[in-house]
């Protein structure tokens, strides 16, 4: 027994399940958007379907005379009946029907075919259970042959494989009741969306600390709570703290940068002691507070000096501030360092997100923390050593490397 | 794949966000050495929110909430305008609830208040923003503690 459900046009919920199964991509939510919900009346029907293949429009066909003699229209199918979602006048018709069929089919907008929700299947068991499969016409026409049981087995086994391999032409999503519980379209969207909540919440679960033990979304929501109004608080305390130790920032980092430099040096790298020395000078010309185009500030502090030479080791990948902050460490001259920098681009596309990962061809990564720290102070020699000589005009860059730079973060 | 990509785009990017926020404060301490200590602490504030949006990129709404709010303040304070008044209207979409002053707000209520650019959202995408907000948080709570600890070295 089968029954086709159209998705209604206005009910957003009903494509809850592709988002759950794709973890909230954005892209799926687009493409919801643009396609249209398929409407309980003809021409929006046809017009919407055109694209697609016969079979679809074969389907769509019984929809349609569905519609016209309210699901009488089709006697091979003994016994099963067809209903649109949201149409007024087979609204009953769901309930009389509701009995009969042990599972139902729910067609949906979707975009992407190979979806399941509700991870928990089992279609070994031969239990019925939601699924998301893509449209197909033998569903429409041997619905009735096939018992609830075979039904199920092929699916397992067909289904999977047409899923993958068929592109995302298809428009519904066939979502199964699972067994014992109600088949109302309403229901079915609604628990769909249940089981997003609940798979998001899980994942806030491992995410915030000390919440594993409770059971319970209100329980769990206090606790999300809790975390981030302290993380918050934490943020403002911290902040407070730096305010408070700022002045000192200067002498820590040419502290921290000749220390790190006699460390690049024994690396084996051309030494720049000698020239750090006269470098070492606190007061940036360049720096411009966080501001609109802040973006590409940073990408003017790489290309700032003339007289500086930072060198880049070319074996690191890493993003945009890695090789930055790794060129403190290294000698170059400014004319080879636009066209290092370009290359640095293609490299940070490919860059990992391990923390610091820049240093590892001159310190040794231990922990996190240690890592933290040393880069850290890293940081605070490149800033330093960059912040030295006069301005370039690098407006004609800031163009081109801006839109690098903020793709690389997106 | 999708999967591959939400992993991905979760974590953040450590040395992006270090990058931003040391810049930040070295452009602060240079330059408003002689405003009062709340002031300072209150633009740090600041910066490091504006570090871990810039990080987090555009896509999503907690870090396009943050760098609008962000950039409204810079331009308002550069042109005098007062920093306690914001275009609400416009940066924020009003969600229309049934009873908005009668009903005690729910946790989710709670929450979206917390998380900023949660405010017309349903459930599960404010429980994504959430997630991916506190990711960053977290992150860039480590990296101020790490600052301040070396700082204080």
């Amino acid at each position: 027994m089968v029954r086709w459900l159209v998705a209604p046009p206005s009910d957003l919920s009903v494509l809850d399940p592709q988002r759950g199964c794709l973890n909230g991509q954005q892209q799926h939510q687009q493409q919801l958007a643009h396609i249209g919900y398929v409407v309980p009346h003809t021409t929006s029907m046809q017009s919407f379907h055109s694209p697609n293949d016969d079979k679809r429009s074969r389907n769509i066909s019984y929809i349609h005379d569905q519609i016209g003699d309210h699901g009488n229209g089709w006697p091979n199918l003994a016994g099963t009946k067809y209903l649109t979602i949201g149409a007024a006048t087979t609204g009953e018709e769901e309930k009389s029907i509701k009995e009969q069929s042990d599972n139902s089919r729910k067609r949906k907008a979707e975009n992407i075919s190979h979806q399941k929700v509700g991870c928990g299947n089992t279609a070994e068991d031969g239990k019925k259970h939601k699924r998301v499969k893509e449209d197909r016409v033998r569903g429409g026409e041997t619905a009735a042959k096939e018992s609830p049981r075979a039904n199920n087995k092929r699916e397992a086994s067909g289904d999977a494989s047409k899923e993958n391999v068929e592109p995302p032409k298809t428009d519904y999503i066939h979502v199964r009741a699972r067994r014992g519980q109600a088949t109302d379209s309403h229901s079915l969207a609604e628990r769909v969306r249940r089981e997003r909540i609940s798979e998001r919440m899980k994942y806030l679960q491992e995410l915030v600390p000390g919440c594993n033990n409770i059971t319970g979304k209100a329980g769990i929501l206090d606790q999300i709570i809790n975390y981030v109004q302290s993380l918050q608080r934490q943020v403002e305390f911290l902040s407070m703290n730096l305010a408070a130790v700022n002045p000192r920032l200067d002498f820590d980092i040419d502290h921290f940068f000749n220390r790190e430099i006699n460390v690049a040096c024994n690396s084996g790298v051309m030494p720049v002691t000698d020239m750090s020395s006269e470098q070492l000078d606190p007061s940036y010309v360049q720096f411009t507070c966080l501001h609109p185009t802040s973006a590409c500030c940073g990408l003017d502090m790489a290309m700032d000096s003339s007289d500086i030479v930072l060198h880049r080791t070319m074996s690191l990948p890493a993003s945009v501030p890695g090789p930055i902050l790794d060129s403190s460490l290294n000698v170059i001259t400014s004319k080879t360092m636009f066209m290092k920098f370009i290359k640095m681009r293609e490299w940070s596309k490919s860059s990992s997100h391990l923390p610091l990962v820049t240093f590892k061809g001159h310190f040794q990564v231990h922990g996190s923390s240690s890592s933290w720290n040393t880069g850290l102070q890293n940081l605070y020699g490149v800033e330093v050593l960059q912040g030295r000589g006069p301005a370039f005009p690098f407006q004609s860059l800031q163009g081109d490397i801006l839109p690098c730079n903020l793709e690389m973060e997106m | 794949m999708n999967r591959k990509n939400s992993n991905k785009s979760r974590n953040p990017n450590k040395p992006t966000l270090a990058f931003y926020f040391l810049r930040a404060l070295a452009c602060i301490n240079k330059k408003t050495s002689m405003a009062s200590y709340n002031q300072r602490s209150g633009t740090i504030k600041r910066a490091a929110y504006a570090s871990m949006a810039l990080a987090a990129g555009p896509k999503r709404a907690w870090s396009r909430a943050v760098l609008c709010r962000v950039l409204w303040w810079g331009s308002s304070r550069l042109h005098g305008f007062p920093t306690r008044r914001r275009p609400r209207a416009f940066f924020h979409r009003r969600v229309r609830v049934a009873d908005p002053k009668l009903r005690e707000p729910s946790k989710a209520d709670v929450l979206r208040r917390l998380v900023p650019g949660a405010k017309a959202m349903d459930l599960s995408r404010l429980l994504e923003e959430t997630a991916h907000y506190i990711q960053y948080l977290r992150a860039q709570v480590l990296l101020m503690q790490n600052v301040v600890g070396s700082v204080s070295d």
